[in-house]
């Protein structure tokens, strides 16, 4: 397994805890009422603001992790580190289905302002389209890795 | 509209010849992944005009006799 490879596995892994964890903060901040008042925009963009660097820290977490593991597993105590154009002609066909969910994500949140539905409703599912994008790139590029296709 | 070429290669054979070398050996020879090798030597990943220059003056033939392009 490649170190891009491995980086994008551990991606993969992140961005499915960042997902879980935002969900759950959502569903607290329901729960308690917070998103239905008068600043309930503010009070998810705050939200969000912490999940940003949360969600930063997370990925570069789990590359350490995964990179240690990984080299334990293997038994290999110097890991390659390369990157070459075969990672990076990889990276392009992931950004493409991420480009594509993201563009739809934000075309569907306007086309439903547009049509008078809930400002906080449409800007969570914009998000979670942005979420998913990158979810589903990353794990192109997984299959594309595993499989050559 | 034409078929698309299938272009295949001789990297195999080549290591063979040249002392059984290993796609470990070549790839770091070459400056790409393991992993890159064996896409390129299954011809499942087509590599770029540079590497395959690279690749061919590692084992000192020209450019036609690693890699070789079929019209079907």
């Amino acid at each position: 397994m490649s170190h891009e490879e491995r980086n994008n596995i551990a991606s993969l892994l992140a961005g499915l805890l960042v997902n879980i964890y935002i969900i759950s903060r959502l569903a607290n901040l329901y729960s308690d009422g917070s998103l239905n008042g008068a600043d309930s925009i503010m009070v998810w963009a705050r939200a969000i603001l912490w999940a940003i660097p949360i969600g930063i820290a997370t990925v570069i977490i789990c590359i350490i992790l995964f990179n240690i593991l990984f080299a334990i597993a293997e038994r290999d105590p110097k890991p390659s580190f390369v990157v070459d154009e075969r990672d990076q002609a990889i990276k392009s066909y992931g950004m493409h289905f991420t480009m594509v969910i993201v563009s739809i994500a934000f075309f569907g949140g306007v086309v439903a302002l547009a049509f008078g539905a809930n400002t906080l409703h449409v800007l969570i599912a914009m998000f979670f389209g942005f979420s998913l994008g990158d979810l589903i790139g990353n794990f192109a590029k997984l299959i594309r890795y595993r499989y050559d296709v | 509209m034409a078929k698309k070429p299938k272009i295949t290669n001789t990297i195999r054979r080549l290591r063979f010849d040249a002392d059984e070398m290993t796609q470990k050996q070549l790839a770091e020879a070459v400056g790409v992944t393991r992993q890159t090798i064996v896409a390129i030597e299954n011809a499942k990943y087509y590599p770029t005009l540079e590497l395959s220059f690279m690749i061919s003056r590692r084992f000192g033939k020209p450019l036609e006799e690693v890699f070789i392009i079929e019209f079907e």
